[in-house]
Order: C-alpha cells, then structure tokens, then sequence
C-alpha cells in the first residue's frame, strides 16, 4: 500500500478565514465565541456561538457551508501547489454533519420559496472540478476525521494519487435547537476538561486537507506536512446520545487506528482531544486515551481547541486535523482555554492558558458524535 | 485488493421482501410501480402495508422509516446468511450505510415545528431520529455493531458508493464483516424537498422529471453482508457471490438508468429500476441483490416498458454465459463506479 502525506491545508473558522488566523489566534489564546448575529437566540441555552464572520469573506452567493468549504478547499489546493483545473487524479471525501439541512427542510414546507441543499452539494462542485470519485460522508461530529481517513485510504489503495478530504458544517436552528434541547451546550462557556464545565458550545466553518501518494507527492516536488499513517472509526453500539462507560468506543477507535498505523501508542506524543466539555464526554475520553496510551499517556501533552473554535461539529475533525499537522510541524501543542480547575477525573497533561513546546514525532487526533460514532487519526511529523 | 464475499442478502422492497422473494420477482419481470398512495398521479414502487414490527425484536418509541427500513433489511440478511449475528468479533463487525435523504421526514417535521412553534417546541426524540447518520447508528445499537461504521450521503450515487466505501474499508483491513447497502423512504416531505432542489423551471428544454413519464419513484432498503473472501471460506459461509472493484469484463450490465437518462447501446443491459423504483441509497444493494438473483438463474431480469437492450424486454432472457455484471453505477462525479458482482 502507498505511503500517504499532507500537502496542502485550508480552514475556515471562528477564528477567521484561513490557516493562519486559526493558528496565530489559536496559539495567542483568542477565542473566536461570541454572541449569535444571524438567528434570534430565543430558547436557546446559550447566545455564545463560534460563527464564522461571513461579512469577512469574499462575497459570493452561495449558502454560508458552500463559501466555507470553497475557501478551505482553495486553500489546501493552493498550499499543495495545484492550479485550478489542474488535470490530477484526485478523488474528494466530504463530511457534513448538518450541511445545507436548514434550507433544505425549510424549501420542504408549503409555500417556501428558498432553494434547498442536499448533503452532498459540497461534493457535487467538486466533481464538476474534475474530482472522482467524491462521497460525502454524515457521521455526525465525528464525520471530519472520517473524511480524512477515508481519503487517505484511497490512495493508500491506489484509487486516485491525491485526495481531497473537507469537513464543512454551518451552524443553524435545526441543528442547535436540537442540540440545545439536548443539553450538551453549556450555559456559561465551554471550558473542556475544568471541574466548572457544563457542556460545549457550537461552531461552524471548514476544514480541508490534501492528501497524496507519497512517491506522487515527492515526484511533483510538492512539499509532505506530515503523513497520514492510520485512522479507525466506528460506533459505540450502546445508546444514540449518551457516551459509553469508560469511553469504550473511542478506546477500540485509537487503536484501530494504531493498528492500521502499526505504531506502538508509546510513540504518540501529543494528542488532540475531541473534548466537548460536556460533563459525561471529558472524563471518558480522558478514561480512553488513558486505557489506550497506559502509563505513558502521563507524560503526553493534551490539548482541545473547541474553547477557541467552537465544536464545528462535522467539520471539527477536519479542522482539528489541520490543527495537529501544524502541531507537528511547529512541535507545538495548542493551548485549552478556559481551562482553570482542572477535574481530577480528567487528569492528563491537558495544555492549559498557552501553547506549550514539545518534542514529538507521532500525534492523535480524536473525534466523537451523536449515534455513538467515534473517529481516530494518526499523524507524523514529516522531517 | 481484498476479494470480497457477498455471504448474506437483506432487501425490502415493493417487489419484494427477503432476498428469495425480491430474486423471484425481479427475475420474472414483476412490476412493484403503482400510484402512489399521496399523490396518485405519480408511479410509485411504494411498500404499501408494510409493517416494521415484523421485524423488530422489541418494539420502538419511534422510528424514522428510513430506520425502518434499513432495520428490516439487516434482520432480512442475517436470516438469509443463517447467523444471528455477523461473524466475527462486534469490534470487528460494522456498517456502511448509503441514504440520500436519511431520516428525512423526521427531519422536515422537526424542522418545521422549530420554525412555527419556536425553539422550545424542539424534541428532543424527533431531533435525534432527524440525524442521516441514525438510521446507521440505530443498526449498530441492535446489531451490537461496533466496528467500522459510515453513512454516506452522496446523492443519487449514495447506495453505490456505500458500496464502494465498504470495499475500500475491508481492503484497508477497517472489519472482517460489514452490513453495507443502504436505505431510502419516500414520503411527501421528501418529494417536496426533492422537487424544491430540482427545480424544472432552471431549465426550460427539460421535462418535469416528476411527471408520470420521468423519474420512477421507489423506497426500500437493501444490505449486503459482506466479508473477506478468505474468511468466509475458512468458516464455511455459504457465498452468493463476490463484489469488486475491478474493471474486468461484465456479460451483463444493471443500468442505472432510472427513467431519466439514455441506455447504453453497446452491451447487455437491463434497467431494474423500472421495476423497483429509484430508492437512492437503496439503490446500490438492491442492484447488486438483482445481479445474485440474475447469476443464480443465468436470467436477464426482463423490464416491461423499460431502458434495458433487446433481450431484457418482454420475457426473462436465458443467458448461459451469465458470470458477471456489472453495476452501472455514478461515481458521484458523473462517472462510473465498477462495481462488478460475479459467480463465487
């Protein structure tokens, strides 16, 4: 099977368009949360949301996921070294949690004169730009690390020599009226792994990443960020909303991941957490990485980024997938904000306040959502 | 690539529930297409009296009937492969799922109670059925599936691609045994989001795709049990057939056609949908469960009325040569997945 490298990142968050506003604001401890501009927050548990600034984009008239993952996908391309319309055999993996949702069922309702948007539009346009094949993937919050998986197996498989892997979600009042009902959004802020936190706050935006065959990459000159050795998904098979005792699913998930990899879980040394700051999912995800890494998982800087980004729900894998490439690449772990009393039931070395160096070859990036599914990748630093 | 074994058939469908029956009618040429029930000026292959319970282990608060569906269809292909469970570890054992439209009418009603109602009118049970994702998770839960696991939702192209995906998955060593096919309902909420997204009026030379003489509505589900050739020889499972991905030739081709799109004119070829209907997500498992029933009988399944070549109109065509076909399917990119389903 080939090796496979990413090449190219591209982002849209909270945090701003592009990678490097994400990572800058990232490291220097800014949050992009804020309150609520496009909808009435009437009901809900909470205004704070981490909504991308669509004022600052490029004006266009597409629906807000289409413009976030566009911008992602330009991105990634443009740092891979393609040109538009470049003939590659790229195939394209996106994941959406609840893209296009909003306007699809309201074109649904008697009278309604808005335009809807299937799940796979994202997919759609990038087939029309030479990609193939394209899937679009719905896993719920876990479904950003499942298109990257899925993309880098299809050219480890050799189905296509470069993948395109997007997460791409926008926030809306089907989903975080549903999601507020639920009580997984806080009413104070999220504050992952803290002994006050009281559930997540959501956000929106995209996360793209190119992945090649290594050999492809390196014959073309296109310069590895790091390298995709393994990634396991699969569900919790116990309850639709509520998390497994001791985070059972997300243990089998790493290690599937650490299986394909064939990397020992010593050699992880750092980890990017999914950590939602709901009370029942931190302490399990801290149970799993624990169960997982033994001993060592001790001595592995731990870092979670929704505090600043928001959940982007499908596309929080993807984006906090660029995250830990760029970990890698700075040997860098991401500060947790609001992170100040530590609970003794998350007790990892969880980054607070500032970004932390560190030394590693090998990170884990983890993702989890609602039906139980779960979702591990395996990055390398690319010397 | 890892060869792969079709041990086990699931499918509901308005032709048919069970693989033996759904085999039997779409080999004789039997026509699932009827008015449908909300909307009688259009042909529907509509499941009319059906009921999920029959199926079901232990009743549910509620259920979408994509879930439904897809539920039925895995208690179906674990009957049909002899096992009450898939056979290997639960770690090892998953699901990949194709639906276009998910839990859609669950959706549209949860939808519209928020945006008439208010944000505290959200339910929490309707908003979790609502996920595309659920009616795959729903499946794991009951099928103590925690392996691999993936609901794809790619369009028309879904039901395919959740068979490709499963085929890449297995390749990659993800499972040794995967559920893979999908699942789609029909209801008038769908219809209406449908036709909202494909609006005829974009282009004034085309048809009404849903007027009698267009798109052949369908719902129903289809699942596939599927597991490394190597391993279900080593058990000893009965092999209906093998799925790959190989570009190897076919003696009969299962076009995609759904009343909308020209036939090929160059090879064997027959349109099942005109018997079954367009059921998206459902489509992929449904076409690879006609091609077993095709291979099993050495029959081109017959189309009256339908876009398949010469032979696969009027009566069930008998072809000697029947080892391969292959399922004409769109890679979501306006190309062509080849899929090929084969004798064992």
């Amino acid at each position: 099977m080939n090796d496979v490298v990413v090449t190219g990142l591209g982002a849209v968050s909270a945090l701003g368009c592009g990678v490097e506003p994400l990572w800058r604001r990232l490291l220097a401890g800014d949050s992009g949360l804020r309150p609520l501009t496009r909808w009435p927050a009437d009901g809900l548990r909470n205004r704070l949301a981490g909504e991308v600034d669509l004022a600052a984009l490029p004006p266009a008239e597409q629906a807000p996921w289409r413009r976030f993952a566009d911008l992602a996908v330009a991105e990634a391309l443009a740092q891979a070294g393609y040109e538009p319309g470049a003939e590659v055999n790229m195939a394209a993996v996106v994941a959406t949690n609840f893209g296009g949702q909003e306007a699809f069922w309201a074109a649904a309702e008697p009278g309604a004169a808005q335009r809807s948007g299937e799940f796979h539009q994202v997919a759609a346009a990038l087939a029309a730009a030479g990609c193939a094949p394209t899937v679009t993937f719905s896993n719920a919050c876990s479904s950003g690390t499942q298109a990257l998986g899925h993309a880098a197996d299809l050219v480890r498989l050799g189905l296509c020599d470069a993948a395109l892997a997007v997460g791409v979600d926008e926030l809306g009042l089907f989903c975080l009226s549903g999601l507020s009902i639920l009580h997984t959004v806080s009413t104070d802020t999220i504050r992952p792994f803290d002994r006050q936190r009281s559930g997540t706050i959501f956000g929106e935006g995209a996360g793209a990443l190119v992945v090649e065959n290594a050999a492809f990459a390196a014959a073309r000159g296109a310069r590895p960020l790091a390298s995709v050795l393994g990634y396991g998904v699969n569900n919790n098979a116990w309850h639709m909303t509520a998390p497994d005792k001791g985070g059972a699913g997300m243990v089998a998930a790493m290690r599937l991941a650490l299986a394909q990899a064939e990397v020992a879980p010593q050699r992880i040394g750092h980890v990017n957490a999914h950590a939602t700051g709901t009370e029942y999912h931190d302490p399990a995800e801290t149970a799993a990485i624990k169960e997982v890494l033994g001993a060592h998982a001790y001595d592995v800087p731990v870092s979670a980024i929704k505090a600043a980004t928001g959940h982007a729900m499908g596309a929080a894998g993807a984006l906090e997938a660029v995250v830990t490439v760029l970990a890698l690449q700075h040997q860098l772990a991401p500060p947790t904000l609001n992170l100040t009393d530590p609970d003794p039931a998350c007790d990892l070395d969880c980054v607070p306040g500032v970004p932390r160096a560190a030394s590693f070859e090998v990170a884990l990036s983890i993702s989890a959502g609602i039906g139980g599914n779960n979702a591990a990748v395996l990055l390398g630093r690319c010397a | 690539m890892t060869q792969v074994a079709i041990t086990g058939v699931g499918v509901v469908s308005a032709i048919g529930c069970g693989f033996e029956a759904f085999a039997e009618a779409v080999t004789q040429g039997v026509s699932g297409l009827g008015p449908w029930s909300h909307e009688p000026t259009l042909l529907a292959a509509e499941l009319v009296g059906w009921q999920v319970n029959d199926y079901l282990v232990a009743e549910k608060t509620y259920l979408d009937r994509c879930s439904e569906l897809a539920l039925a269809a895995a208690k179906l292909c674990l009957d049909d492969a002899g096992l009450d469970a898939l056979p290997c570890p639960e770690e090892r054992a998953g699901v990949v799922l194709g639906t276009r439209y998910g839990c859609g009418t669950t959706a549209a009603g949860y939808a519209a109670r928020v945006r008439q109602r208010g944000v505290k009118f959200a339910t929490p049970v309707l908003f979790t059925h609502a996920f595309a994702n659920t009616p795959a998770s729903l499946l794991a839960i009951d099928f103590h599936l925690r392996g691999h696991h993936a609901t794809v939702t790619a369009g028309a192209a879904s039901g395919s691609l959740a068979l490709h995906a499963a085929l890449v998955a297995l390749a990659c060593g993800h499972a040794d045994a995967l559920l893979a096919g999908g699942a789609e309902a029909l209801s008038p909420e769908l219809l209406a989001a449908h036709r909202a997204e494909y609006d005829p009026t974009d282009d004034p030379d085309e048809h009404d795709p849903f007027a009698t003489a267009g798109l052949l509505l369908g719902e129903g589900a289809g699942l596939l049990l599927l597991e490394p050739l190597a391993r279900a020889t080593a058990r000893g499972a009965r092999i209906r057939g093998l799925l790959d991905l190989a570009p190897r030739p076919a003696d009969l081709i299962l076009c995609d056609a759904n009343g909308t799109a020209p036939r090929p004119h160059d090879a064997l070829c027959a349109a099942p949908k005109g018997l079954y209907g367009e059921c998206w997500g459902a489509s992929g498992a449904l076409a690879a469960a006609t091609a077993l029933a095709a291979l099993a009988t050495r029959t081109v399944p017959p189309v009256r009325g339908g876009e398949g070549s010469r032979e696969s109109r009027g009566e069930p065509y008998w072809y000697r040569g029947l080892d391969a076909v292959r399922l004409r399917a769109d890679d979501g990119a306006g190309g062509e997945l080849r899929l090929t389903v084969s004798r064992p």
